[in-house]
């Protein structure tokens, strides 16, 4: 018989070893919701204020100051290979790309819901057909919708948005689907239809409040990686086109000169894209924090 | 206090850690004798599950034992190294869990799953050997075609199989002791019985005792030798069953035990001249209103037949037939029909309760969603009130639907977690225009919320920030606000407390009496259903087999089925003072 | 008989799709603006011979039949003729369509090893430091563009370390197997990034839901070593999604080794296709895409018939 109390015991859990779990707290989810908006609205701001604050005119090539390095005196991060002030271009440069990713990602996420919404409560036929589409959609390589659009559309602005939009519907309209189709089968919706509600009664009064926490965690973090992608298909050259500064851009000129040693007209647009979407991906991250405390955070 | 197997002293539990943490179990102490079946029961939220999940060192992540010991055959558990634990799993201690459909791995074939615990036990045995001891235990816990269900997946057994094979998993090493979570809360009535024999049998059979963990009085009834009765985190009081449930020292286990509704009670009730109601009279309703119902209007056992054969029956079912076609093009299934309602006929005569009882999946719920209008019938005619809802084009049926309510199963998913409560019960009003304005809409919602007993600050509250039973009863004032004649109530109490369950049950009884309404109540738990209904109606796979008074019960002539549903009703001994049971008890009287 | 069918159905629904998919890419040919024939030909043409021309590439027929033709000429015409190099488009594709799919197949080898192990390594690790880093690594990496990844490789691994060479498919001196495989270590991971992570992060939630299962709780209780629970029991369950999810990374995966390409100077299709975009060779395009369609459609197929073969329900 042991009747002598023991020691705080942790009982282990069957996978897991000791790691103490921290819960995380209100106060750290609002703190990384604030740090993300501060950023974004730091770039967005800079963007805006892009004529003031610029030293340089973004396009202004210098022959004489070519290739400086970062610290150089007059150009804060250097300058390219034309002579171009490269912190001038990359206060320009967010303007476009923010634009161009925010607008395709918004349209999207508007565009995906409302197709998940009116699937979910469509007959299965209905649904079974938008949603096989969207699902040979949803996998379909982005690139090659870019290319057929570039050919079509010529390079341009328009061919990034609306390959992100092409991209984004289906991924937005199967994460919507997959909540409506959840929030479908609860009971709350079968009493409204019991207490006289009609089809848009149920569809935005009584189901729209339930997933929009859901859209607008998801559109936030769709925002980085479409402003990641946005960057890539302009380094391709179908994007963005010279002589509009935009990083994506910046990032294939300085490819050019990466082989001579010169790294930052390359590294420097890199870094900026990571840190703005990596705001966004924060963002996100904490508004479903907020939104729904009790969703387990296991994912990303 | 000698020989005790397993020794809890002063057991806590907390979630969290620091200032925030919360005590969930709370200085627990009890002691499990060799042989014998020791019961732990109590509410949702008593600590009963984490106690039995501590013992075997399975808390969830965020559970800390705080203090005490807990030891088996006089060894430390808690202080046990992380391999001697895994020692102590299934070796001494097997567990059997409350979801059957779960707790088999969906990827491997029951054989597969058997044989690596043997191997786990033995580790000497040859794949031979394995292959029979799985195959003995299968017929140990009652399955024959023990060849069928070893290569079979779980998912092709039904759920009381599946706990047989768990049961078997669970006791094949001849654990000392077995714990048995909820074992027969997933299950139907009619199984439940079978599980709880088979439990005792391979326990006796294993010389090991039982620890059961339940919140069913029925269960502790039929199974326990000995009870432990739990409430927020404590165990209020512990002893012999038969004193536990005939002579409770405690308030609170008196209050659980007189809220069990148990058949024939309302009649031994009615013969005393009591009134109808369970629990501590007066429930928790609100005084004013509970008085009105109190004493007078709800004692009488039988149906109001007086001014019930004057009027034309509200509702009459003729010949309704209902079919489901499952899988079809795209689903990768093969497209079958499927009857869910067959040819079924009857009526609910006004002011009457009428019940409708049968196993899962026979075919209640679907029967009261095509009287409420919810699902279309293929065939035949549901006549509400003179009209034939089944055939009513689809603008006339929602002007009729404030008339017939449903109250559902699930109050927490039947009630939008985003919209306030006062909203959701005025929406509809304004709807169908029985409230001209939001705050005519308001102050009906604040008046339905005084009907089950809630005060109007409540209009402001998000479901989650209410109780089980405070959500039901929203359900029930979101219903009645509507006025309706009718109010379909879907096992309304299937999801509660018994305690919580009681009350809902007197405020039923008390509406039904203040606003002259009909009720359609489903329900599987006969014992209820006899309770709180007028006459009964028994469906088998969609078959209406019999309808009868609710004193007709036990009355000789009853169907095969009924009588089988009534058989599984696990026997009270409230006010048995005998000892003697069905099974060879295996506990010695105490000391 | 019944896998058979099964199979037979599954491949079956992909007629439709290609259906679609060749429709659509026909239509591209109609949609680009401009006449590229007039524009090639019309200097030193007279009116009547680029009429001619018109003809000779079936622009003149009515819609329908010119679809036609044109799936017609997919089969034995090579896919029609390349506006600017004149020559059979899949004479020009094919070769180099040999390249992307080398490329790919490393991405997706890269994509699942290393996508497992991390996801594994974090779900395991629940909480702990190890899954802490790797999400940090995993959040941090798929916001990453592969463009600018593959070229920030290039300059540690390539120029500062000079481990690895930084572009091209061989050595100029030619040189095996070992240095080809030198050759794709770094677009490889810089193609299979985005898809790598996406990967991790499956995985490990998928280990993370599946240990807090009843079944594994019921393995545990019985004192199955946890070792063992994470290998064989959340392995297999988990193991159907895995293989969906890589499946569907196909797509991710070519638009990484397209963007790759370019960096690297791959001899893929995907310089010939971005090339081809800017002389407007439209039938180039056309056979680009009808290329990537249908292996992406040949990988989701095969993807799904294990997936199927994967779940026992759907066994016997």
């Amino acid at each position: 018989m042991v009747l002598t109390a023991t020691p705080v015991t942790r009982s282990p859990n069957p996978l897991k070893g000791t790691a103490p779990r921290r819960r995380r707290s209100r106060l750290r989810v609002n703190a990384q919701v604030t740090l993300a908006l501060l950023v974004i609205a730091g770039f967005v701001l800079v963007g805006l204020l892009a004529p003031v604050l610029a030293p340089y005119d973004p396009d202004l090539a210098d022959g004489g100051v070519k290739y400086l390095g970062v610290g150089a005196p007059g150009h804060l991060l250097g300058t390219d290979e034309l002579g171009r002030d490269i912190l001038s271009r990359l206060i320009w440069g967010g303007r476009t790309s923010l634009v161009v990713a925010l607008a395709a990602s918004l349209s999207s996420t508007v565009a995906g819901s409302v197709l998940a919404l009116v699937a979910g409560f469509s007959g299965d036929r209905a649904a079974g057909l938008i949603m096989r589409t969207v699902d040979v959609m949803f996998a379909f390589p982005v690139i090659i919708i870019a290319l057929v659009l570039a050919v079509i559309l010529g390079p341009g602005t328009p061919v990034v948005v609306l390959s992100i939009v092409f991209s984004a519907v289906p991924y937005v309209a199967r994460v919507v689907f997959a909540e409506v189709k959840l929030q479908r089968g609860r009971e709350y919706v079968e009493a409204a239809r019991s207490l006289g509600a009609g089809f848009f009664s149920i569809l935005f009064r009584e189901v729209l409040p339930n997933v929009l926490a859901q859209i607008v965690v998801y559109g936030t973090g769709l925002v980085g990686g479409m402003i990641v992608f946005s960057s890539s298909l302009s380094a391709l050259g179908i994007g963005v086109q010279p002589p509009t500064a935009d990083w994506g851009r910046m990032i294939s000129e300085g490819a050019k000169v990466i082989i001579s040693g010169n790294v930052y007209p390359a590294l420097l647009p890199g870094l900026v894209v990571l840190v703005v979407a990596l705001a966004f991906n924060w963002l996100g991250d904490g508004l479903r924090d907020v939104f729904d405390p009790r969703r387990r955070r296991a994912g990303r | 206090m000698t020989g005790a197997l397993l020794s809890v002293r002063e057991l806590s539990v907390e979630f969290g850690r620091g200032p925030a943490a919360e005590r969930v179990v709370d200085e627990v102490t009890f002691d499990v004798r060799p042989g014998e079946t020791f019961a732990i029961v109590g509410e949702s939220g008593a600590g009963k599950s984490l106690t039995a999940s501590a013992i075997l060192g399975l808390l969830p992540d965020d559970a800390v034992v705080t203090s005490g010991s807990i030891s088996l055959h006089g060894e430390e558990v808690l202080t046990a190294t992380r391999s001697s634990v895994t020692r102590f799993r299934g070796s001494k201690i097997g567990m059997v869990f409350q979801n059957p459909l779960a707790s088999l791995d969906p990827s491997f074939r029951i054989g597969n799953q058997l044989k690596e615990i043997i191997g786990l036990h033995r580790p000497a045995a040859t794949k031979r050997e394995r292959h029979e001891i799985a195959e003995t235990w299968l017929r140990n816990v009652g399955i024959d075609d023990a060849a069928r269900v070893l290569s079979a997946y779980p998912h092709e057994l039904s759920g009381g199989m599946r706990q047989r094979v768990m049961i078997a998993l669970a006791s094949l090493s001849g654990p000392a002791l077995l714990i048995a979570d909820e074992p027969t809360t997933a299950l139907d009535a009619v199984v439940q019985k079978q599980i709880l024999d088979l439990l005792r049998s391979v326990s006796e059979e294993t010389g090991g005792s039982l620890l059961l963990i339940t919140h069913d009085f029925g269960v502790v009834s039929y199974a326990a030798d000995r009870v432990a009765v739990m409430k927020d985190g404590r165990i209020v009081e512990q002893d012999r069953r038969d004193r536990v449930l005939t002579a409770p020292a405690d308030a609170y286990t008196r209050s659980l035990i007189r809220a069990v509704p148990e058949i024939g009670a309302r009649f031994r009730l009615a013969e005393r001249g009591l009134p109808r109601r369970l629990g501590p009279a007066g429930g928790d309703r609100s005084p004013a209103s509970a008085d009105g119902g109190d004493g007078t209007a709800v004692t009488a056992a039988g149906p109001r037949d007086d001014d019930r054969d004057a009027r034309p029956p509200l509702v009459t079912l003729r010949n309704v037939s209902k079919e489901f076609v499952v899988g079809g093009l795209g689903t990768g299934q093969r497209k079958r029909r499927f009857r869910a309602v067959g040819d079924v006929s009857l009526h609910i005569e006004r002011g009457e309760v009428f019940g409708l009882i049968g196993e899962s999946g026979s075919g209640k719920s679907t029967l009261s969603r095509l009287i409420g209008g919810l699902l279309r019938a293929d065939a035949g005619e549901i006549v509400f009130d003179g009209r034939d809802i089944a055939r009513l084009p689809k603008a006339e049926l929602r002007r009729l639907r404030p008339r017939f309510q449903f109250v559902f199963q699930d109050a927490t998913s039947s009630l939008n977690p985003r919209v306030p409560v006062g909203e959701q019960i005025s929406r509809p009003l304004l709807r169908f225009g029985k409230a001209a304005s939001r705050a005519a809409g308001r102050a009906r919602a604040a008046e339905a919320l005084d009907l089950v007993g809630l005060p109007s600050s409540y209009l402001h509250r998000y479901p989650h920030e209410l109780s089980g039973g405070q959500r039901q009863r929203i359900g029930i004032a979101r219903a009645l606000a509507l006025e309706p004649d009718l109010l379909i109530l879907d096992e309304p109490t299937s999801a509660l407390d018994v305690s919580t369950q009681a009350n809902i049950l007197n405020l039923l009884l008390d509406l039904r009496e203040e606003l002259d309404l009909t009720y359609l109540f489903i329900g599987h738990n006969l014992a209820v259903v006899e309770f709180l209904c007028d006459r009964v109606g028994v469906l088998e796979q969609g078959v209406l087999l019999e309808t009868f008074r609710a004193g007709e019960l036990s009355a000789a002539g009853r169907h095969p089925v009924t009588r089988a549903l009534l058989d599984a009703v696990l026997p009270m001994r409230f006010t048995d003072e005998s000892g003697t049971r069905g099974h060879a008890a295996a506990g010695k009287a105490d000391p | 008989m019944g896998t058979v069918k099964h199979i037979l159905w599954r491949s079956l629904n992909i007629v439709p799709v290609l259906l679609v998919v060749s429709a659509l890419t026909f239509l591209v040919g109609r949609l680009t603006p401009g006449d590229p024939i007039e524009a090639q030909f019309a200097r030193d043409h007279t009116p009547e011979q680029v009429e001619a021309i018109r003809a000779s590439y079936g622009l003149t027929l009515p819609l329908w039949q010119q679809y036609v033709k044109w799936v017609k000429d997919l089969f034995t015409a090579g896919g029609g003729m390349s506006i600017v190099q004149n020559q059979p488009v899949f004479d020009i594709l094919l070769p180099n369509f040999a390249n992307t799919l080398i490329l790919t197949a490393a991405g997706v080898v890269i994509c699942a090893v290393l996508g497992v192990v991390i996801g594994v390594v974090a779900g395991t690790n629940h909480r702990g430091f190890l899954d802490r880093f790797a999400m940090l690594f995993v959040q941090t990496g798929s916001n990453l563009s592969v463009y600018w990844f593959g070229l920030i490789l290039i300059w540690i691994f390539s120029l500062r370390l000079g481990w690895l060479p930084a572009s091209g498919m061989e050595s100029r001196n030619g040189g095996g197997f070992g240095d080809l495989l030198a050759h794709l270590v770094l677009p490889g991971l810089s193609a299979a990034l985005i898809s790598t992570l996406v990967l991790a992060r499956f995985t490990r939630l998928g280990i993370i839901q599946e240990s807090q299962s009843d079944y594994v709780r019921t393995f545990a209780s019985q004192g199955v070593p946890r070792r063992r629970l994470v290998a064989k029991h959340i392995g297999r369950n988990i193991l159907p999604a895995v293989v969906n999810i890589i499946g569907l990374e196909i797509g991710t995966l070519i638009t990484g080794v397209i963007f790759v390409e370019s960096v690297f100077n791959w001899p893929g299709i995907g310089t010939q296709l971005v090339n081809a975009v800017n002389g407007k060779d439209y039938p180039l395009i056309q056979g680009g895409v009808i290329l990537v369609a249908l292996c992406y459609l040949l990988v989701n197929l095969l993807t799904d018939i294990t997936v199927d073969a994967l779940n026992p329900r759907l066994r016997r």
